[in-house]
């Protein structure tokens, strides 16, 4: 799931690195070192795995953070499968990312910019030696694209150019908005499909109009015999509009779209191999706000083949085997990232993967093997391997060892927990045991709230909540992330049952999971702390204004006022009245359903010392929601702080800004709760 | 005083109409052919800055700003003008931000601020520095290198030194160079990205030797500093951390040179930057009258901050600048109804109006030792230029020196009228009636643009407005009302906004627009309402509350009063005018929504069109995506436009003009 308002779930992402310093081994076994911010800063981060077709070698990002220039630096490692050995592929490439292997398999092109604060453009690097070839020049960068089948040319997507005018250069006039956000500078502009020659020759454009590719991300696909391009596409470039977002064929030639088929929203499409069919995600319940199902069509006229809607847990991943007879998928289950296989015409299974988890980032080679980002409990995310020919529940090969210095480090222990909500809703959610736990002695504790609200918090390492509550773990806390109603972790009944009360019905999940630990006798009840980004912020903001135990809280990046969040942020009016049943502001009694879910409406009742945290250029979730909570606090004499972070985004992306974040947020519990 | 600060309210249309707007030459007897002014006309306009006439009174240096529309930017030039011919040469050149000319005491030197060219072996872009530029030849020579560059500065009475204000650099400096820049908000603006540094006091030899650093503290300094006589102290406004958003806690302090120890002189609000007379015995600074906030006085006190004595009291009215002249009387600029004028504070409490003819005084004025007056001013048919009036007893009005403007002047332009109608409440209003070029046809019904000034302390002027006279060039009638809070009539009509400072205003505007009606002139199928700022406020609250209008244009509109307390960098303004914080009470709640336009969105049927700047920190941007949205619900036709840049207003020649057109032609269609 791309969307919403959350952060944390788009882990790999997210994840904190840092340059990789490896301690030389400990020359005797010593007692492990406690987890700190300056070790956290050597965590490497692995994405976008790409295996080759043959299934010998595989090509990953490998992103690590250089906390001096303040930014993630990339590059490109290939891994082979049977030995494990590996090699860096890319030096000196700033911003390397989406690598593919020509259907060949003997050259493997990606995109990176020429220069820093420029855009992005195709590199082709041969595998045979010699250095990478640049093949476009585009004034605005190259978003995505895909080698031809036969692998002499690729289609990409690039943004068109401003508008030529006669005033200076930088001058942008002024310009009209409908939907889009209260941060926008420049009019949305649409992004064109082009046709080019592998050697960067013969340039040509596909698609003309206000097509846009999908905001939350689209892949490009030929079919088979290269006629057509199918590509997730929405009526204009405002990012609001990927609520309108569909799946197209268009044709290479001409440039003619259709969708595949009719209706609203759906995304992902995934072509079969034999190039007839396609896997299309669409949602259940109309807007892209909620469950995910995968569905398989017919490529001419949109027939659904067969629906995967039994797996019911949103889809993030989905994908054909080489026979074209099963369809891969990737959704959470539980506290755990799982996959699942779906012969066509049978019943889904989820494969046993033993104690890792399948993030939602993988490839398949010919052979039907499939390399992945795996995680688990101790370990933040390496890559893995499922060989085709193991058997259904064979355990994957671990191919890297990125972040092997975490094995001299005390890790807390993570357990999945549940309860009952007091309406009977059953919950779950992950508890993280404080270093050095001892059982019958009480601890403070700690609620890290995921955002979303579709999305899961998991058990494994790999997220920046996961690292959060490692270090809150470090410094004497238990903590709890529940997976409150709305996730995405227990299908789609569970996920509906947040509408249309999108924060109080959250709410009573939260309390009751702090109600079902401290019956555990682990609690220390004086000292119970709330948190959370994003739709944690708003859980935050709300669980101060509904009890007065909390001891802290931090909020970050919150939705305080569901009003503000539909007139001003980047989803539009949509998702604000998705999730509250339909209802829109403009009416008496829709007004009062927005406010009587907005934690603002009960900022009066907040007695909790409040850290607020924000970035200022956050479209997301405005920050002008949290100056009026913080007005609204400080106007009482409450005690609030409220720390703002000059960066554009909904969460800082950089590794200084990562860390600052989490500091001040681990700080502030130390400050009150310690 | 110099460089009154407007008081830190919402933006403010008057400021817009003295920069960006001309005026039109004295219109000859018979107007045969001559041109209606277009929108491309004011290309041509040159604004005129911060006149300063030498002591000796024979030149007079002058800022002349001009806008360079290819590369988008303003270009300023320090031009000396000989007070008796207007001859002009020009003193700086190539240094676009030049400012804050100050004549050496024995006048044998300018001193000024500029920005040094960028120098490419540095990383850090350059900051403003003091130059002096000595007046028997040579090129001006750079005299400060402060880090975070010179705001302000003073000669010292011998001319040998200069007291100057320079901005430290962040405390935060080191960890913001790590990239590690999160700050606190406290009473920050939506817009902030960081947090301001404080301000302080150095001295310098007048050749540059010798910086030293006078005051230390969280505390800053605004405003120019003033030297004592005996050049020991210096007097200034101080605020008490480095924001100045909550404006009316400014205080004026005498600090000590030596000992950089600040004592209080005036405790007064929103006090600004004091002066010293010329016999060298008594302050005189502007500060708000203690029983109406919205309005600032001139006060008087002996260099210990004693005997202080609100010497305006009499005049009544916005005093927006004080000078003293050459024996010891006092000069002060308002409003009053729809001129600006210069007043002579008598000894026994009473003024005398200056005979300024025609015109309207646009920015300061100083005085020479013989008592010759120089100031910029506007006719109602000639946009900004430089006048000097000499002694009373020589002049009997002021003598124009310069021809900036006349190609703008040159124009066929509307006459302007002043009108004036009884509230309810017994207040008497007055607005101003542009018509258009052609004169007013008996029995002929014409549009009528109602164009809102912001403030509300402000006024509109007979005097020149160049928007109003485009908007009359189209053939409409423009109606500026100078509704209750408006800077013109006194203090119990500025006050009279409060704490209705949309209900109150709005109901001067309806009751103004049935006065103009009972002309007889309207088209009333054809009226328009449209303003900035709390102009926008007011054209907001007219569409929700009356439908006679044809179309509206809101612009940087406060569409909802606790979005504007919780976001805008006036921390004073709405608790000052509306009530302590929405957040107070429920009643306190209630108020500020009885006063927002968005309560009321629902009522429009006007097709209106939004205007806003997209960092606009004084009325935030959000109110207007706000209004928008709720107006597009109600079906009624809406458009919103953005402006890609920072500030309250466009700052550059090409969103200005931008703006100008979009707002002309909203109505164009319209019509």
């Amino acid at each position: 799931m791309r969307r919403l308002l959350v952060v944390a779930a788009a882990a790999a992402s997210l994840l904190p690195a840092g340059l990789v310093a490896r301690p030389a081994a400990p020359a005797s076994a010593a007692e492990p070192k406690p987890l700190t911010f300056d070790a956290l800063r050597a965590l490497v981060a692995v994405r976008e795995p790409r295996i080759a077709p043959d299934g010998s070698r595989v090509v990953f990002v490998r992103s690590v953070a250089d906390f001096k220039a303040d930014r993630n630096v990339n590059e490109l490692v290939l891994v082979d499968v049977a030995t494990g050995a590996r090699r860096v592929l890319t030096h000196d490439r700033i911003g390397v990312h989406t690598p593919r292997w020509s259907p060949a398999g003997d050259r493997i092109a990606y995109l990176a910019s020429p220069a820093r604060a420029q855009p992005p453009q195709l590199y082709v690097l041969p595998l045979a030696g010699g250095d990478s070839e640049k093949i476009t020049a585009v004034k605005s960068g190259i978003d995505t694209f895909a080698w031809r089948p036969d692998g002499n040319g690729f289609a990409y997507l690039a943004e068109d150019d401003p508008p030529k005018t006669k005033a200076p250069e930088d001058f942008v006039p002024a310009f009209p908005v409908k939907d889009d956000h209260f941060l926008t500078r420049a009019p949305a502009r649409p992004a064109h499909l082009w046709a080019v020659g592998a050697d960067g020759t013969n340039a040509k454009q596909i698609t003309t109009g206000d097509l846009a590719p999908a905001s939350d991300g689209t892949e490009i696909a030929w079919t088979p015999d290269a006629s057509a391009l199918v590509a997730t596409l929405q009526p204009n470039a405002v990012y609001a509009s990927s609520y309108r977002a569909r799946t197209m064929v268009i044709d290479v030639a001409t440039g003619t779209q259709r969708p595949v088929r009719d209706g609203g929203f759906d995304g992902g499409g995934v072509l079969a191999h034999d190039g007839k069919r396609i896997a299309l995600a669409i949602p259940r319940h109309e807007s892209l706000d909620f469950q995910l199902d995968v569905s398989v069509r017919d490529l001419a006229g949109g027939r659904e083949v067969q629906s995967a809607a039994a797996i019911d847990r949103n889809a993030h991943w989905f994908e054909f085997t080489p026979d074209d007879k099963t369809l891969l998928v990737a959704t959470a289950d539980g506290v755990r990232n799982v996959l699942w296989r779906y012969p066509l015409g049978g019943t889904p299974a989820k494969a046993d993967l033993g104690d890792v988890d399948f993030g939602p980032d993988a490839t398949l080679a010919r052979d039907g093997s499939v390399a992945f980002v795996g995680q688990r409990r101790d370990d933040p995310n390496e890559i893995y391997v499922l060989s085709a020919n193991a058997n259904a529940n064979a355990t994957p090969k671990r191919l890297t060892n990125e972040n092997a210095f975490l094995a001299d480090h005390a890790l807390a222990r993570r357990d999945r927990v549940d309860w009952t909500s007091d309406d009977g809703t059953r919950v779950d959610g992950v508890l993280t045991y404080p270093i050095g736990y001892q059982p019958g002695k009480k601890y403070p504790l700690v609620l890290d709230i995921h955002g979303g609200p579709v999305a899961t918090s998991t058990w494994d390492f790999g997220s920046t909540e996961g690292i959060l509550c490692q270090i809150l773990a470090a410094h004497g806390y238990l903590v709890l992330q529940p997976n409150y109603r709305g996730s995405d972790n227990s299908g789609d009944a569970f996920l509906q049952a947040i509408v249309p009360h999108v924060t109080s019905g959250p709410g009573r999940d939260n309390f009751a999971g702090v109600e079902a630990l401290k019956k555990l006798g682990i609690v220390d009840e004086t000292r119970i702390g709330v948190s959370g980004w994003s739709g944690g912020g708003l859980q935050t903001g709300w669980l101060v204004g509904h009890a007065t135990f909390w001891r802290a809280a931090v909020a970050g990046a919150g939705v305080y006022d569901w009003y503000e969040e539909a007139v001003l942020a980047d989803n539009g009016e949509i998702f604000p009245a998705d999730f509250l049943g339909g209802a829109t502001p403009w009416t008496k009694e829709g007004r009062a359903a927005y406010d009587a879910e907005s934690p603002i409406a009960f900022a009066g009742a907040i007695r909790t010392p409040l850290l607020i945290l924000s970035d200022t250029g956050d479209q997301r979730v405005p920050i002008t929601q949290s100056y009026a909570l913080y007005h609204a606090l400080r106007a009482r004499g409450r005690p609030v702080t409220f720390i703002a972070f000059p960066r554009t985004g909904h969460f800082p992306t950089d590794p200084v800004g990562r860390e600052s974040v989490l500091k001040l947020w681990t700080g502030w519990f130390d400050r009150w709760m310690k | 005083m110099r460089h009154h600060l407007p008081p830190a309210l919402i933006a403010i249309l008057a400021l817009i109409v003295s920069t960006a707007i001309p005026a039109n030459a004295a219109p000859p007897p018979q107007q045969q052919q001559q041109r209606v002014l277009q929108e491309q006309d004011l290309r041509a306009l040159v604004t005129l800055l911060d006149p300063q006439i030498a002591p000796d009174g024979k030149h007079v240096a002058l800022v002349v700003r001009r806008p360079d529309f290819a590369k988008n930017k303003y270009r300023n030039e320090l031009v000396l003008i000989d007070a008796r011919t207007g001859a002009a040469r020009t003193l700086v050149r190539e240094r676009d931000d030049v400012s804050n000319a100050r004549w050496s005491p024995a006048g044998d030197r300018v001193a000024f601020v500029a920005t040094p060219p960028k120098d490419p072996d540095d990383k850090d872009e350059p900051s403003p520095q003091l130059y002096v530029l000595r007046l028997d030849g040579g090129e001006p020579a750079r005299i400060t290198d402060a880090k975070k560059g010179v705001e302000s500065f003073a000669w010292r009475p011998d001319g040998r030194a200069f007291a100057y204000v320079a901005r430290d650099e962040s405390p935060d400096a080191k960890r913001i160079k790590e990239h590690d820049d999160w700050f606190e908000v406290s009473d920050n603006a939506w817009t902030s990205r960081a947090n301001r540094a404080p301000a302080h006091l150095w001295t310098i030899d007048a050749d540059g030797k010798h910086a030293h650093r006078v005051t230390h503290g969280t505390w800053s300094l605004d405003g120019e500093p003033a030297f004592a006589p005996d050049a020991r102290r210096v007097y200034i406004t101080r605020t008490p951390s480095a924001s100045t958003n909550h404006y009316r806690a400014r205080t004026i302090v005498a600090i000590d040179l030596a000992t950089g120890t600040p004592h209080t002189i005036a405790n007064a609000s929103s006090s600004d930057s004091p002066i010293v007379s010329p016999d060298g015995k008594r302050l005189l600074y502007g500060a708000e009258h203690p029983q109406a906030f919205a309005q600032s006085e001139l006060f008087t006190a002996t260099l210990d901050g004693a005997h202080a004595r609100d010497v305006s009291a009499r005049l009544d009215r916005n005093v927006q600048f004080g000078i003293f002249t050459p024996h010891d009387r006092i000069v002060a600029g308002a409003n009053d109804a729809t001129r600006a004028r210069l007043f002579e504070l008598q000894p026994d409490g009473t003024s005398r109006t200056l005979p300024l003819g025609d015109i309207d005084v646009n920015g300061g004025a100083n005085a020479s030792r013989d008592g010759t007056l120089a100031f910029t001013g506007i006719t109602p048919t000639h946009p900004p230029e430089l006048y000097v009036l000499e002694p009373a007893a020589a002049a009997t009005q002021p003598r124009r020196l310069t021809h900036y403007n006349d190609t703008v002047a040159a124009h066929a332009l509307g006459r302007t009228r002043t009108l004036t109608w009884r509230s309810a409440d017994g207040f008497t209003v007055d607005g101003v009636l542009t018509e258009p070029p052609a004169a007013v046809a008996q029995g002929k019904k014409y549009p009528l643009m109602v164009l809102i000034h912001g403030g509300p302390t402000a006024t509109s002027l007979e005097g020149f407005s160049a928007l109003a006279q485009l908007m009359a060039a189209r053939g409409w009638l423009v109606f500026q009302p100078n509704y209750r809070g408006s800077d013109n009539l006194g203090r119990r009509f500025a006050m009279a906004t409060v704490p209705h400072i949309t209900s109150a205003p709005g109901r001067d505007v309806l009751d103004g627009v049935d006065a103009v009606q009972k002309l007889g002139i309207v088209d009333a199928a054809r009226i328009g309402v449209s303003g900035w700022s709390e102009g926008g406020l007011l054209t907001s609250w007219l569409i929700t509350q009356d439908h006679r209008w044809r179309a509206a244009m809101s612009g940087a509109a406060v569409n909802d009063w606790t979005g504007y307390a919780d976001m805008t960098d006036a921390q004073d303004f709405a608790p000052s005018f509306i009530g302590p914080s929405p957040w107070a009470s429920e009643k306190m709640r209630a108020l500020y929504a009885a006063e927002s336009p968005l309560t009321y969105a629902s009522n429009v049927k006007t097709p209106t069109l939004i205007l806003t700047d997209a960092g606009d920190q004084r009325v935030p941007t959000p109110l207007s995506y706000e209004f928008y949205h709720a107006v597009r619900a109600t079906g009624t036709p809406v458009e919103m436009i953005v402006f890609p840049v920072n500030g309250h207003n466009p700052s550059d020649p090409l969103h200005r003009e931008e703006r100008t057109h979009l707002w002309i032609d909203w109505f164009a269609k319209h019509f």
